[in-house]
C-alpha cells in the first residue's frame, strides 16, 4: 500500500470521528422532576429539515429498526433526533423487561414526545416529521390528537400497532395497586389500573380518527409478513383513507434485506413534498 | 557333615519366589518413596502455581463482580425504584428473588436510599439494611465454608447527583466455580475458614482451603507410574512365577523323580524304577533322566557289588566262624555267640543256660586206623547226627578236633539229658559201619555243664566244668552223658590244673620229677616175679602225681610220644643204676603215637643191651592196636623181632576184639580189672574162661590184673591165667638198688 493511501485512509477516518463527534450527540432532558430522558441528536444541515424517531412498547432508541432508520434519514441529510422515553426512570437506557413494575402511562410519553418535538422545533426553525415505530405511533396519534397546533409537517408510522390489553390475572386498583396484566408482548405486566388504561384506552378508532383528521400527511408503512398487525387493522386503515404502504416480505421489525427497502420508502415520503401513494 | 540349611526343593523353590516377591515388594516401596519425594517437589511447585492461581482466579472473580456490581448501578430498575421506592418490596419480590432480573454472579442485592438505608426491610435479605456512607468497600463475610462477597456501588447518571446505593451479594466460591479457571486446583474441594467479616483480600486468600487437582502431566505421570509399575510386576511376577512354575513342573518333577526312583530303587529294585522311569509322564529332563539311570545302574552294579560282598563276607564269615569241614561253627563264632547271648541275657530274660559239649571216643584211633579222610567224615557225619538232635535254633560249634558244644537256651538239667540223650542216639545209629566202613563203634562223650539263671559264668569256666563232666563221662563204669556238679573238680579239678601241667611239662622237657614206680607181675604156677610193669609218677613238691591225673592232660595236649620217651629214658636209667633184677624184666606202657612213631625202633634200641638178662614187655593198649593198625602191627612186629614181648593192655575194657588177637603180634593178653574183679559172677566167668581158651589156643599169654586177694587168686589159678597182676602180689613201689631178687619173693 502506498504513502499516499495510508495518508488518505487516516485523514478520512479522523474526519469521520470528528464529523460523528461534532453531529451526533446525546441530549436530555428533565421531562419530569428527578425524571430524565434522553435522546440522541443526529444533526444535519438544514435543507431537509428535522426527522424525530420514536420507538415502540418499552423500548429504546437503540432498538435497530429505530437506531438504523435514523442513521440512514441522517446519511441522507436529515437532522433525527430518537430520543428513549423515560416510562418513570431517570436516564433510562435499556429496554424495560415485561415484568418490571410499570408506572407509567401514555400521556406521560406524550408528554416526553411533546417536549421533545419543541426541542427540536426550537433548533431548527421549522415543522419537523414524526416517525413512529410500532407502539411509537400509537403515542405519536395520542401526541396528535392532544397537541392540534403541534409543529409537524408529516407523520410517518411504521408497523403501526397498539397495545392490545387483556383481562388482567390480578387486577390492580387505582393510582397505586399493582396488578398482573397483559399488555401487548407483555403476557405479565405489572401495573396499577391507571396505567394500563392509559394505554388501552387510546383505541384504534380514537388512532384511525386521529390519523383521518390529521392536517398533516399520516403514512403509514406496514410490512407484508408482520404477524403482529392484523389485516383487518390495515384494512380499517386504507378504507379509513389512511396511505398504507405495503412492503412486501418484511416483518414487524423490517430487518434483513427490508431495512434498506423501509429506509428507501421513508426517505421517499420524506423526499415527497406533497402526499405519498397508498397500497404500495 | 556341615550343619547347612536342608530344605526340599519344593521349599526352595517358595522361599525363591517368596525371595523375589519381598525383593519386588522392597524395590516397589523404594521407587514409591522416590516418586514420593519427586511428587512432593512436583506438588511444592504446584502450591506455589496454585497460590498464584488463585490470586489470580480470585483479582479475576473479583474484577468480574466489580464489573457485574458496575453494571447492575446502571440497572435502569434500580432508579425506578430509588425514585420510587413504594413498590420495592414486590419489585424485590418479583425480580430479584422470584425473576431472574438479578445477575447470575449475585445472590443478593439490596437497593439504598441517597441516605444509605434500604429502600425496604427485607427479611431475610443478607445484605445490611444501612450503610455506613463513610466506608462503602468491599466486605468479605464469612458464610459457612464459603465466604459472601458484598459489593456496593452508587447509583448516579453520569455526572448527576447520587441518587442512592445498590449493594449486592455474591457467594466467592460459587462465582470462582462459575469461571472455571482453575487449571490446578480442585475447584470442587475449595473451601473458606474466614472467622469474620474483612475488607482485606489478602486474609481471603489466606483463608482459602484447597486441595490440588491432579494435573494432567501429573495424571499422566501418576498413569505412567502405574503402568510401569504394572509392567514391571509384570515383567518380575509372571517370569518369577513362570521361573517357579517351570522349576516345580519341570525340574522339581525332574528332580523329585530322582529321590522316588532311589526310594524304588530301595523298595522295588532297579528294574521296577527302570520301569516307570520309561512309563513316567509329563515334563521330563533328558539331563535328569540320565543321572536316573546313571543312579539305577550304579544301583544295579552296587546291588551286584553288594551281593558280592555280601557273599564274600558270608564266605569270610563262615571262614572266620564256621569250620569248612562240618559246617559247624568254629570256635571264634562261639565266643561271639556267647558274649551275643550275654548281652540278651542282660535285655531278656533266660531261665538257664546248658552247655553241651562232647566229643567221640577213640576219635584218633579211628583217624589213625582209616586215615584222615574217613576221620573226616566221620566228624560230618558226627555234625549232621548232632544238628539233627539238637533243638531248632541250638546251633553247634566245632571248638577242635573232634570236641563240639551246643550252648541249649532255656533249658533245665532234665531237658539238656534229653538233648544229650537224643545226641548220643543219633550218633549211634548213624551207620559208619556201611557208609564209611568203620568197624568199631563210634560213641560220644558228653559233658553238660549247668548256667544257674542270673549267674554269670565266663565261658572259659563253663567250658572247663563242661570238659571235667565230659571226661568223666569217659571213665570206666561212667555213662556216656555226664553234668557237671562240683563234686568232680575233687576227681578231675587236677587234670588241667596249673601244677599238674608244670609237673608234666618239667618231666618232659627238663626230665625233672619222674619216678618210676614197679608193680610185680608173678607167674602163677610158682609166684616168682617174671616182670615188673613201670608205672610212672610225677614227684610234684611232696607229693606224687599219678596216672589218672596225668594222662588226661598228656592225651588232651598229644604229649604222649614225648611223655613215653621220658619214661624211657628214666626206664634207661634205671637199667643202668641196675635197679631193675637181673631175670626179671620191665613192661613198658606206650601209648598209641609212640607206637606209630618212625622212630620207635631207634627210641627203644637202647634197652637192647639189657635184652640178654631182662625181659622187655611193651604194654599197648586195644585202642593202640587199631590206631593205624598196620603201621602199629609193623612196628610191633619189628620189635618182636628185636625181642620185645608185646602186651595187650586193658583187654575187656574197650573193643575186646578178639580178632585183634588173631593178626597183631601181640605176646601177652593182660585182662583189664573189671573183668578180673568180677570173676566172682559164674557167667562172668564163664566169659573169661572161654576168652582165655581162645587166648590160649592162639598161642597167647595171659595176665590177671587186679588181683587184690586170695580168692580172685583161686579163680586166676582155676581158670589157667598164667601171669598175675595185683596188689595180693605187690603193690608199684620204687626199686632201689636191688639185689638179687628171690623167687617167689613179691616186691
Amino acid at each position: 500500500m502506498c504513502t499516499g493511501l495510508k495518508r488518505w485512509i487516516g485523514w478520512t477516518g479522523l474526519l469521520c470521528l470528528l464529523a460523528g463527534q461534532v453531529f451526533a450527540d446525546t441530549v436530555s432532558l428533565e421531562v419530569r422532576p428527578g425524571i430524565r430522558a434522553s435522546a440522541v441528536y443526529l444533526k444535519a444541515g438544514p435543507a431537509k429539515g428535522a426527522v424525530l424517531i420514536l420507538h415502540g412498547f418499552l423500548q429504546t432508541r437503540e432498538f435497530p429498526t429505530v437506531s438504523n432508520l435514523g442513521e440512514s434519514l441522517h446519511d441522507a441529510d436529515y437532522s433525527v433526533l430518537m430520543p428513549t422515553l423515560s416510562l418513570g426512570i431517570d436516564l433510562r437506557r435499556r429496554s424495560l423487561p415485561c415484568e418490571a413494575i410499570h408506572l407509567h402511562r401514555l400521556d406521560q410519553d406524550v408528554d416526553e414526545l411533546a417536549q421533545w418535538v419543541d426541542w427540536l422545533a426550537r433548533r431548527q426553525h421549522g415543522p419537523i416529521v414524526l416517525v413512529g415505530h410500532s407502539a411509537g405511533g400509537h403515542v405519536i396519534t395520542r401526541y396528535l390528537a392532544t397537541h392540534p397546533g403541534a409543529p409537524v409537517k408529516r407523520v410517518v408510522l411504521v408497523s403501526l400497532g397498539y397495545p392490545v390489553g387483556r383481562v388482567p390475572h390480578r387486577k390492580g386498583g387505582g393510582t397505586r395497586t399493582l396488578g398482573d396484566y397483559s399488555l401487548g408482548f407483555c403476557l405479565r405486566y405489572p401495573t396499577t389500573s391507571v396505567a394500563y388504561h392509559s394505554y388501552v384506552d387510546w383505541s384504534t378508532d380514537k388512532m384511525l380518527d386521529t390519523m383521518q383528521h390529521a392536517r398533516m400527511p399520516v403514512d403509514v408503512i406496514i410490512g407484508s409478513s408482520d404477524k403482529r398487525i392484523r389485516p383487518e387493522w390495515v384494512d380499517r386503515m386504507r378504507k379509513g383513507g389512511v396511505k398504507v404502504h405495503i412492503v412486501k416480505g418484511a416483518n414487524h421489525f423490517f430487518d434483513s434485506a427490508q431495512e434498506f427497502d423501509l429506509d428507501d420508502l421513508v426517505e421517499s415520503l420524506l423526499d415527497d413534498a406533497g402526499d405519498g401513494e397508498a397500497g404500495t | 557333615m556341615s550343619a547347612g540349611l536342608r530344605l526340599s526343593f519344593r521349599r526352595y523353590t517358595l522361599f525363591f519366589v517368596a525371595g523375589v516377591g519381598l525383593l519386588y515388594l522392597a524395590l516397589s516401596i523404594l521407587g514409591h518413596h522416590f516418586y514420593g519425594m519427586a511428587k512432593q517437589d512436583i506438588e511444592h511447585t504446584e502450591q506455589a502455581a496454585a497460590r498464584l492461581e488463585l490470586q489470580t482466579v480470585f483479582g479475576r472473580v473479583m474484577d468480574d463482580l466489580r464489573a457485574g456490581a458496575g453494571q447492575l448501578s446502571q440497572w435502569d430498575e434500580l432508579y425506578q425504584q430509588v425514585d420510587n421506592p413504594v413498590y420495592f418490596a414486590y419489585w424485590y419480590a418479583h425480580r430479584i428473588r422470584g425473576g431472574k432480573a438479578l445477575d447470575s454472579r449475585f445472590k443478593d442485592l439490596m437497593v439504598y436510599g441517597a441516605d444509605g438505608k434500604a429502600l425496604a426491610e427485607i427479611k431475610d435479605s443478607r445484605l445490611p439494611p444501612r450503610l455506613d456512607l463513610a466506608d462503602i468497600q468491599d466486605l468479605y463475610v464469612p458464610d459457612g465454608d464459603d465466604v459472601g462477597v458484598l459489593l456496593f456501588r452508587p447509583l448516579q447518571r453520569g455526572l448527576g447527583k447520587r441518587q442512592g446505593y445498590v449493594g449486592v451479594r455474591a457467594s466467592l466460591r460459587a462465582n470462582i466455580l462459575r469461571l472455571q479457571s482453575f487449571n490446578r486446583i480442585d475447584v470442587h474441594r475449595l473451601g473458606f475458614m474466614l472467622r469474620q467479616p474483612t475488607h482485606d483480600p489478602q486474609q481471603v486468600l489466606r483463608a482459602v482451603r484447597y486441595q490440588l487437582q491432579p494435573t494432567p502431566a501429573q495424571a499422566a505421570m501418576d498413569r505412567l507410574v502405574l503402568h510401569l509399575i504394572l509392567l514391571l510386576s509384570l515383567a518380575v511376577l509372571l517370569p518369577t512365577l513362570f521361573l517357579s512354575f517351570f522349576l516345580l513342573r519341570l525340574v522339581g518333577q525332574a528332580v523329585m523323580r530322582i529321590p522316588r526312583t532311589v526310594n524304588i530303587l530301595r523298595t522295588r529294585g532297579p528294574d521296577a524304577a527302570r520301569d516307570i522311569l520309561e512309563d513316567s509322564g509329563g515334563w521330563r529332563v533328558s539331563e535328569l533322566e540320565s543321572v536316573q539311570r546313571a543312579l539305577i545302574d550304579y544301583h544295579r552294579e552296587l546291588s551286584s557289588a553288594n551281593a558280592t560282598l555280601d557273599e564274600k563276607n558270608r564266605e569270610l564269615w563262615n571262614l572266620a566262624h564256621r569250620d569248612v569241614l562240618t559246617g559247624a561253627q568254629n570256635r571264634r563264632a562261639f565266643d561271639n555267640f556267647w558274649q551275643t547271648l550275654q548281652s540278651l541275657k542282660q535285655r531278656q530274660r533266660m531261665r538257664s543256660l546248658r552247655l553241651m559239649l562232647c566229643d567221640v571216643n577213640h576219635f584218633k584211633a579211628i583217624n589213625d586206623t582209616y586215615g584222615h579222610d574217613v576221620g573226616d567224615q566221620v566228624l560230618q557225619a558226627i555234625v549232621e547226627c548232632l544238628h539233627r538232635a539238637v533243638r531248632r535254633d541250638e546251633q553247634l560249634f566245632r571248638l577242635g578236633g573232634d570236641e563240639f558244644a551246643c550252648i541249649l537256651i532255656d533249658c533245665d538239667d532234665q531237658q539238656a539229658m534229653a538233648v544229650a540223650s537224643r545226641c548220643e542216639h543219633e550218633v549211634a545209629n548213624f551207620p559208619f559201619a556201611e557208609k564209611l566202613g568203620i568197624r568199631e563203634p563210634v560213641r560220644l562223650s558228653i559233658g553238660i555243664s549247668p548256667v544257674a539263671e542270673g549267674s554269670e559264668t565266663p565261658a572259659q569256666i563253663l567250658l572247663r566244668q563242661a570238659d571235667v563232666a565230659m571226661y568223666h563221662s569217659k571213665r570206666p563204669a561212667s555213662g556216656s552223658v555226664c553234668i557237671y556238679r562240683e563234686s568232680l573238680e575233687s576227681r578231675s579239678g587236677t587234670i588241667f590244673s596249673n601244677s599238674i601241667n608244670e609237673a608234666v611239662y618239667r618231666v618232659i622237657e627238663q626230665h625233672e620229677g619222674l619216678a618210676m614206680h614197679y608193680q610185680p607181675v608173678r607167674r602163677v604156677d610158682d609166684g616168682t616175679i617174671a616182670y615188673y610193669e613201670a608205672l610212672m609218677r610225677i614227684r610234684h613238691g611232696d607229693r606224687l602225681v599219678y596216672p589218672d591225673e596225668i594222662l588226661p592232660l598228656v592225651e588232651s595236649r598229644h604229649l604222649e610220644r614225648e611223655l613215653d620217651q621220658a619214661v624211657i629214658d628214666q626206664l634207661l636209667k634205671d637199667f643202668y643204676a641196675g635197679m631193675i633184677p637181673v631175670g626179671t624184666g620191665v613192661a613198658i606202657n606206650l601209648s598209641a603215637a609212640s607206637i606209630i612213631d618212625e622212630n620207635i625202633l631207634a627210641r627203644l634200641d637202647p634197652f637192647r643191651p639189657f635184652m640178654s638178662e631182662h625181659k622187655l614187655v611193651l604194654e599197648v593198649t586195644e585202642t593202640t592196636l587199631i590206631t593205624q593198625m598196620e603201621l602199629a602191627s609193623g612196628h610191633l612186629m619189628q620189635l618182636r623181632n628185636q625181642g620185645f614181648t608185646i602186651a595187650l593192655d586193658d583187654f575187656g575194657s574197650g573193643y575186646s576184639s578178639l580178632s585183634y588177637l588173631t593178626s597183631m603180634p601181640v605176646d601177652l593178653v593182660k585182662f583189664d580189672i573189671t573183668l578180673v574183679k568180677a570173676l566172682h559172677d559164674e557167667a562172668h566167668r564163664r566169659l573169661v574162661e572161654h576168652l582165655l581158651e581162645f587166648i590160649t589156643s592162639v598161642g597167647r599169654v595171659s595176665v590177671a590184673e587186679g588181683v587184690e586177694d586170695e580168692a580172685i587168686m583161686r579163680q586166676v589159678r582155676t581158670l589157667g591165667f598164667e601171669y598175675v597182676q595185683g596188689f595180693l602180689h605187690g603193690r608199684p613201689t620204687p626199686l632201689g638198688p636191688i639185689p638179687r631178687l628171690g623167687n617167689g619173693n613179691a616186691a
